[in-house]
Order: C-alpha cells, then structure tokens, then sequence
C-alpha cells in the first residue's frame, strides 16, 4: 500500500483518533452549543475520517504482518545460503579426495605393470590391428566398413 | 463537501494500490571443481607399442574413467543436497 510508506505512521493514528473523535461528538455531544451548529458536517467528515482511519489502520497492521513475514523470509534465505556455502565445501572435500585416491591406485597399477608385466613383452606382441581397435575405442571412432565379399558385390 | 467527499473515495481506492517486493532465494553456483569436463582417453598412437606400455595406456584410460564417474556422482550428490536445502526455504 503505497500510501502507508508515504505517510508516517503518527498521522494514520492521528486520523483514526480524529475520526473516533469527531463521530463521538457528532453523534454523542450534541448538546454542546458549537458542536450542534455544525452538527451535519461533523458527522459527515467524521465518518469519512473513521473510515480512512480504520483502512489505513489495517493496511499498517498488515504491512506490520508483511515486514514480519520478509525477515522471516530473509533469516531462512541467509541460512540456507550459508547451510549450501557448507554442502559445496564438504562436496568440493570429498570429490578432492577421491580423485587423489584414483590417482594413487592408478599410479600403483602403473608400478605393478612395470614389476609384474614388463618381463612378458619380450614374447607378447600386439597386433597392429589392436592398436587400431584400442585408438579407435578411445577416440570414439567408427572402424573402416569391413571389404564386401564376393556374394555381396554380385 | 463534494469534492471532499470525491477526493476521499479517491485516496482510499488508490490505497489499495500494492508494491510488495517478494524475497526469493536463489539456486546456488555449482564448484569449479564439478564444472571441470572429463578427460579424452589416451590414444596409443603409434603402429608398434610393447604389452607392458600398451597396457599403461590401458590403465590410465581406466583411471579416467573413475575419475570422471566420481565427478559424475559428486555432480548428482551436489544436485540433491542443493535442491534440498532450496525447497526447504520456498515452502
């Protein structure tokens, strides 16, 4: 409600208090001499200040309510920003670590390889056509189309 | 009185006019980290090669691939965890 942030709050009680005011003295106090000369325009303006006052009493009570509910709002957001800042560490740690192990592993096959399986190349020879197999596997390529047989080109 | 009477009904209806700014939290950055693509596996290369360095290239090949299944995995767990917490603070 734009006119509740334009208006201090003073005023809206002050016009709720006028309002109550008036349409007491309009309505109850007619018996005192200025009050009964105008006595219509009293009641008239008094209500319409009542009115005025009692929405705008309500539009404060809820943007009272609607303040309370942003902060609310704003103290979940902070925490779960900081809750989500935790879980990236604790995630970033674990990833960190695990890569660092798959390494070590890798590394240690790696030396048993050469302990182990290096003694046999002597007497194991890889066909050029498995190099080809492997780098094409690797690379995600599709391997040359097979040569048509007799049968097939008739 | 008239007037008066207008300029009344006027300020209260324009009253109504409402300029609530919502707060609204925002899905998190991912890390560096899981943003980082996954390596391209090695290529022996050349027409003669040894068992023993044949299969290192193997190997390494497999070390890639765990490594990016657990960066896989680490994706999906940060996905999750995230959402979670975002969920909690729209309801």
């Amino acid at each position: 409600m734009w006119i509740i942030n334009w208006l201090p709050e003073f005023v809206v009680h002050l016009i709720f208090l006028a309002g109550i005011v008036g349409t007491i003295a309009g309505f109850v106090l007619g018996f005192i001499p200025f009050v009964s000369k105008y006595k219509l325009p009293i009641q008239i303006i008094s209500l319409l200040l009542l009115s005025l006052g009692v929405y705008l009493e309500g539009g404060l009570a809820e943007k009272a309510k609607w303040e309370l509910r942003v902060k609310e709002m704003e103290a979940k957001v902070a925490a779960a920003q900081a809750e989500s800042q935790k879980t990236n560490v604790q995630i970033v740690e674990k990833i960190v670590t695990e890569k660092e192990y798959i390494k070590v592993k890798g590394a240690k096959v790696v030396e048993y390889i050469d302990r182990e399986v290096k003694v046999f190349d002597s007497n194991c020879s890889i066909p050029e056509v498995a190099i080809k197999a492997h780098d094409m596997s690797a690379g995600n390529e599709a391997p040359p189309e097979a040569p048509k047989t007799e049968g097939e080109t008739k | 009185m008239k007037k008066l009477l207008l300029f009344c009904v006027a300020l209260v209806g324009l009253a109504g006019c409402s300029t609530t700014v919502p707060v609204t939290a925002k899905f998190p950055e991912a890390p560096e980290i899981l943003l980082v693509e996954c390596d391209k596996l090695d290529k022996i290369g050349k027409d003669k090669v040894y068992f023993s360095e044949f299969l290192t290239t193997v190997v390494g090949n497999y070390n890639k691939y765990h490594m990016c299944a657990a960066q896989n995995a680490a994706w999906k767990e940060w996905y999750h965890k995230q959402k979670e917490i975002f969920d909690k603070v729209s309801q």
